[in-house]
């Protein structure tokens, strides 16, 4: 039964949550692009965004880079400069450093989103949830921070490396690679795909539209015709 | 109830021959300086029938006593047999037997409309030919060609309804619908010799009943605003100790609307300030401490009111002001010294009878209903203003705990 | 050279008798939904003021506008390129609500549902956007109406730079002048140009500045980078909303609904021609002073052959030609130079114009000539030329003596039956101009006042007559929320549809009731 689950979890639901992830923003944007938005609430209450909102938004985007070099780069490739256990204490201390940016930034912005009246009142759930389902994968992976330094060796970080390499390369039995780890790293990695999952259907798209063709425009002015 | 007949006492009437009854002294039948006379010394005491059970039906249709005496106004009358007829024809007569049959109908808003075009000099040509000429018979001149251009001019319903149209000169006014001239009130007295409606028949500011002459206002002068005592007896009972300043009252018309014009719509309360508001001076508001937006309660003898400050320069030292028809139905608390919810702009006001508002018979000077009479002397009311300490909303049940002034009054 | 044609709109507040009729039509045409409750896309200043929102005029707090970099360039107030993408996650610029006004709805019903109680009911006020109760509103769009609100507060107003100010707070110098406000449909606009995802823009074909609200992310940079703030970011929607300058209407030859529903008849559309190809070197000349008279430069003359000829190589249409000929704009701004842009300082090239008002002569004025000195008005003079001209008074000067030539000389025309030609010498007018100035700017008839081409459907293809796009275009859907022909009904989506919840309807909102979509 277990190995089932663990099957289930690690190396087919991976598979559903990419799915719904990138069909469902693709579907998004070509069919309802009037709701992809940030859909910043600054406007009603500004109290707690310098801080607040920089500080979540800057940690949780070096973690997910992190994260995303960190999981996917090959063990040859690393092994060049370090050793896993090397890359593993490098791991835990950016994680934690970047962790807690977005710990403290995250958790005003939790306290407004729930407890001011203004930003409440017009919160949407999905707001709220994708807000909360945020700080707890934070608190999760913050938590790992202890269970990985019981083994310096970088065994658990190869293991989840690899499990992540063989999911986005279509090679199978991915899932026996985590299925003897820790249990805060089974459900930081279910919580993380879950939000691949809903991913769509909240404000999160806006990530998808980082506006860095700002940069090269050519100059400031845009004039259209109204054919175009 | 069946057919009744009142006795009713009617004042002695502007645009009567009885607006000179007291023209040249005033007696008093009561302490036998004179005989009493209905309508001359006495107002008139005359008969009305109310025929209760034909209330509908007199409701319904235009009257006999059009064909039977005329119509008129201002003194003068004039025969309306042809308008009656056609409006028999336009709006139907009435078919069905009673009192009303064979008259014209009155069953609907636009019934009612088409009669008064019909009948008023205004809107129809004929007959304000047929005013002009009745008043001619006074002046003993000829005032036809004012409206002769127009005779053949009659205004409909639909005609209103599809632009503004207009009117034709008529005898009720006293300036002309002109196009070389711009209506101008006294244009016809100047111009076509027409005597001024006073008991000299000239433009007269100097009055002497003796009334006005006993009172001291034989000529119109600035009075400076009388005591109407009803600060005094409050200032003392202040429910609280906080500072107060008594300031004179003024209720002026609003930008959008004037009197009772609605103005609680949403749209227009955003552009306002959301509620009621009473206006005062930059100097007075620093004497008791309120900022602009404050809530502040203004009282005196007559009542309260709740409101909130607006504070400008555009005020004098002095004065405060509340614009019309702000109702306490947006926004208003409880007044502290009433008990109860805070007031309009009249709550501090009162009509105060004036013994010169009184004189009859005189000609300029004689009663005619929402014409002449007594009126209410708003501007020498003062009121006193003071910081409200605390907002309460009065929105318990009938059967709880009742407002904050008996809370007061406990502790 | 690349001539382009707008359609320009001045406002004449000498008739302004701030009635408030065109920010209500306009509400209601345009913002009366969630989320946009708040936003007055046409709102009436009285001035001397902060306005709304609070202290707008003031680009040290706002930074809204653009500045002179040390090489000779213009750069938004809120930084380059890279420094607005850095503010993207908290725009340090952005105004709180507080700073237009929490709207606000009444409990109405309560007047006719309230349970007995010992005094009669009263509506009381409750936020639109909690639904919780307010004791009082604190702000709103038109606080100061007719000088409400203390002159300390009050004459924190921008327009009192370089001027003595404290003998206005006096009740005998009082002064006031309305300001009707609304988006300037810049030349140079800076909301465009801090736009990161550049969803806003210019239309090519008549200059009305729009944003395309399928592309419209939601950054909020737009807001900071209008000096006007006449960007409103949407709360419900997420989205940045503007004036649109009814174009709907333009493109049918229409006046704007704040134009058409003017009580007053002080607003005037027309068409003016420009070039294009001047626009950065005028909005950079280095003195701020300059900006009044470097934007005139670039508009070109309506009669000019030439000029025609380049216009109709760059595709203005021939009808758009003849209505710049007719252009009460261009005679205002160009011909007589009564007209000028509001605060040329802030660089944007803004394409709505005023004309200053005349006020009573301040005092026992002792009159020299048969027209009174500017000088002697109420209204200080500085004042005006702080709002139109970058501070510059000659120009206002010159704006304010001509019309006081125009009324003396009318006045002595049509009552003493004499026409005073001294009076329009002083003013280098003659007889003609008089003339029309006075049909144009007293009559103001409709036809004088709008002289509004007709869109071509056309216009937008690649020929003069792309009838494709005209056959597309025709009988296809009207405005919608992005969702097709939908009509902005939300249908049932599983993407977070915007709900438009009526919060102005006098029933205070109850949040916590999420409203299902309707299918």
């Amino acid at each position: 039964m277990g190995e089932y689950l663990n099957q289930f979890f690690f190396g087919l639901y991976p598979y559903i949550a990419l799915m719904v992830f990138l069909v469902g923003s693709l579907f998004r944007y070509d069919r309802d692009q009037y709701t992809w938005k940030a859909d910043s609430s600054q406007l009603l209450r500004s109290k707690g965004m310098r801080v607040g909102s920089n500080l979540f938004h800057v940690g949780i985007i070096l973690l997910f880079f992190g994260h995303l070099v960190g999981l996917l780069t090959p063990e040859p490739v690393y092994h060049i400069f370090m050793s896993a256990g090397t890359k593993q204490l490098m791991a835990m201390v950016a994680g934690g450093i970047f962790g807690t940016i977005c710990f403290i930034g995250m958790t005003i912005l939790v306290r407004r989103r729930l407890f001011d009246p203004r930003i409440r009142a017009t919160s949407k759930s999905s707001d709220i949830a994708i807000l909360l389902i945020l700080y707890v994968q934070l608190i999760l992976g913050l938590l790992t921070i202890p269970f990985s330094a019981q083994h310096m060796d970088g065994s658990s970080m190869v293991a989840l490396a690899n499990w992540a390499q063989y999911i986005v390369t279509f090679r199978s039995g991915a899932a026996d690679f985590v299925l003897h780890e820790a249990w805060i790293f089974k459900l930081h990695l279910f919580l993380g795909l879950t939000i691949f999952l809903i991913f769509p259907f909240t404000r999160l798209v806006h990530v998808f539209s980082v506006p860095v063709k700002y940069l090269t425009r050519k100059g400031y002015q845009i004039v259209r015709s109204r054919g175009a | 109830m069946g057919t009744e007949t009142d006795i009713v006492a009617l004042p002695i009437l502007h645009d009567t021959p009885a607006e000179l009854a007291q023209g040249i002294d005033v007696k008093e039948w009561k302490k036998g300086e004179c005989e009493p006379i209905p309508g001359k010394t006495l107002p008139n005491l005359v008969e009305v029938v109310r025929d209760y059970p034909n209330t509908y039906k007199k409701f319904t249709s235009l009257g006999p006593l059009m064909t039977k005496v005329g119509n008129g106004g201002k003194g003068i009358a004039w025969n309306t047999d042809d308008e009656v007829a056609f409006l028999g024809e336009l709006n139907h007569t009435v078919k069905e037997e009673g009192v009303s049959k064979d008259l014209p109908n009155i069953e609907t808003d636009i019934d009612a409309a088409e009669v008064i075009l019909s009948l008023a000099p205004e809107t129809n040509g004929q007959v304000a030919v047929k005013a002009w000429d009745a008043l001619g018979k006074i002046t003993g001149r000829d005032h036809t060609h004012l409206a002769k251009p127009k005779e053949e001019e009659k205004l409909r319903f639909r005609d209103l309804q599809a632009q503004p149209r207009k009117i034709i000169s008529s005898p009720t006014w006293s300036g002309l619908e002109d196009e070389h001239v711009s209506y101008n009130a006294g244009y016809t007295n100047v111009h076509e010799l027409i005597p001024w409606r006073t008991l000299t028949g000239r433009q007269q500011y100097y009055q002497d009943h003796s009334w006005m002459r006993d009172f001291g206002e034989n000529l119109c002068v600035y009075k400076p605003p009388i005591n109407t005592k009803t600060v005094a007896p409050v200032i003392d009972k202040l429910g609280n100790n906080s500072k107060h300043i008594t300031l004179n009252w003024i209720t002026p018309h609003q930008k959008w609307g004037i009197h009772s014009t609605y103005s609680e719509n949403l749209l227009m309360l955003t552009l306002s300030r959301g509620g009621p508001i009473v206006w005062i001076s930059e100097i007075d508001e620093k004497k008791i401490d309120v900022e602009d937006n404050d809530w502040i309660e203004l009282f005196n003898v007559n009542g309260a009111i709740a409101a909130r400050a607006v504070v400008s320069q555009r005020v004098p030292e002095g004065m405060s002001m509340m614009y019309h028809a702000q109702e306490k139905i947006i926004n208003t608390p409880g007044a502290e010294t009433t008990g109860k919810r805070g007031g309009i702009h009249n709550s501090v006001t009162r009509a105060v009878v004036k013994p010169t508002h009184m004189i009859g018979g005189y000609a300029q000077l004689a009663y005619g209903f929402n014409y002449y009479g007594t009126v209410g002397s708003n501007r020498d009311e003062f009121v006193v203003v003071r910081k409200m300490t605390n907002v309460n909303w009065l929105e318990e049940p009938a059967d709880g705990k009742s407002g904050n002034l008996n809370h007061e009054e406990k502790a | 050279m690349k001539i382009r044609a707008q359609i320009g709109m001045v406002l004449n507040l000498d008739k302004c008798i701030g009635c408030h009729t065109c920010s209500v039509t306009c509400k209601n045409v345009w913002t009366s939904r969630s989320g946009v409750e708040y936003a007055w896309f046409n709102n009436v200043e009285s001035k001397p003021g902060v306005g709304y929102p609070n202290n707008w005029e003031n680009q040290d707090k706002w930074k809204g506008g653009w500045e002179r970099t040390k090489n000779d360039e213009l750069k938004p107030k809120i930084g380059g390129k890279l420094k607005v993408l850095s503010k993207l996650f908290a725009n340090p610029d952005l105004p709180e609500i507080d700073d237009y006004y929490e709207p606000f709805t009444y409990e109405y019903d309560r007047l006719q549902k309230a349970p007995e109680v010992k005094t009669p009911p009263t509506a009381r006020a409750h936020s639109a956007i909690t639904g919780e109760k307010m004791e009082k509103p604190k702000t709103g769009p038109n606080w100061e109406e007719i000088l409400g609100g203390e002159f300390d507060k009050r004459s924190k107003d921008y327009n009192f730079k370089e001027i003595e100010k404290d003998i206005y707070g006096q009740f005998e110098h009082t002064f006031m002048m309305y300001l009707p406000r609304l988006c300037e449909h810049c030349l140079n606009p800076t909301c465009v140009a801090s736009c990161p995802s550049g969803a806003i823009y210019k239309r090519e074909e008549d200059g009305i500045v729009l944003i395309d609200q399928d592309k419209c992310r939601g950054w909020r940079m737009c807001v900071s980078g209008c000096p006007y703030k006449k960007i409103y970011f949407n709360w419900e929607s997420g989205k940045s909303e503007k004036c649109t300058f009814c174009y709907p209407r333009i493109e049918a030859g229409d006046p704007t609904v704040c134009s058409e529903t003017c009580v007053g008849r002080i607003r005037y559309l027309g068409v003016l021609l420009y070039d294009a190809d001047k626009i950065a070197d005028a909005a950079s000349v280095e003195d701020e002073e300059d900006l009044y008279q470097s934007q005139l430069n670039i508009f070109l003359d309506p009669n000019d052959l030439a000029m025609i000829k380049q216009a109709k190589k760059d595709g203005v249409p021939d009808s758009w030609l003849e209505a710049a000929k007719r252009s009460p704009v261009y005679k205002m701004a160009m011909d007589w130079k009564v007209a000028f842009p509001l605060h040329p300082e802030y660089r944007t090239l803004p394409m709505v114009w005023y004309i200053p008002p005349l006020s009573p002569i301040q005092g026992a004025a002792e009159q020299t000539g048969v027209i009174p000195d500017v000088n002697d008005l109420r209204i200080p003079v500085k004042y005006l030329a702080n709002m139109l001209t970058a501070g510059q008074e000659q120009p206002v000067v010159h704006a304010l003596e001509r019309m006081l030539a125009m009324r003396s000389f009318m006045r002595s025309k049509t009552v003493e039956g004499i026409a005073d030609m001294d009076i329009l010498n002083n003013v280098g007018l003659d007889e003609a101009t008089l003339d029309d100035m006075y049909q144009i700017m007293a009559i103001a008839n409709y036809e004088d006042r709008y002289v509004i081409p007709t869109n071509h459907r056309e216009y937008a293809g690649k020929t003069p007559f792309d009838n494709e796009i005209a056959f597309e275009n025709r009988s296809a859907c009207g405005f919608s929320f992005g969702n097709g022909c939908s009509g902005g009904d939300s249908k049932p989506s599983l993407f977070e549809p915007v709900k438009f919840a009526n919060t102005m309807n006098g029933k205070p909102v109850d949040r916590t009731k999420k409203q299902t979509p309707k299918g």
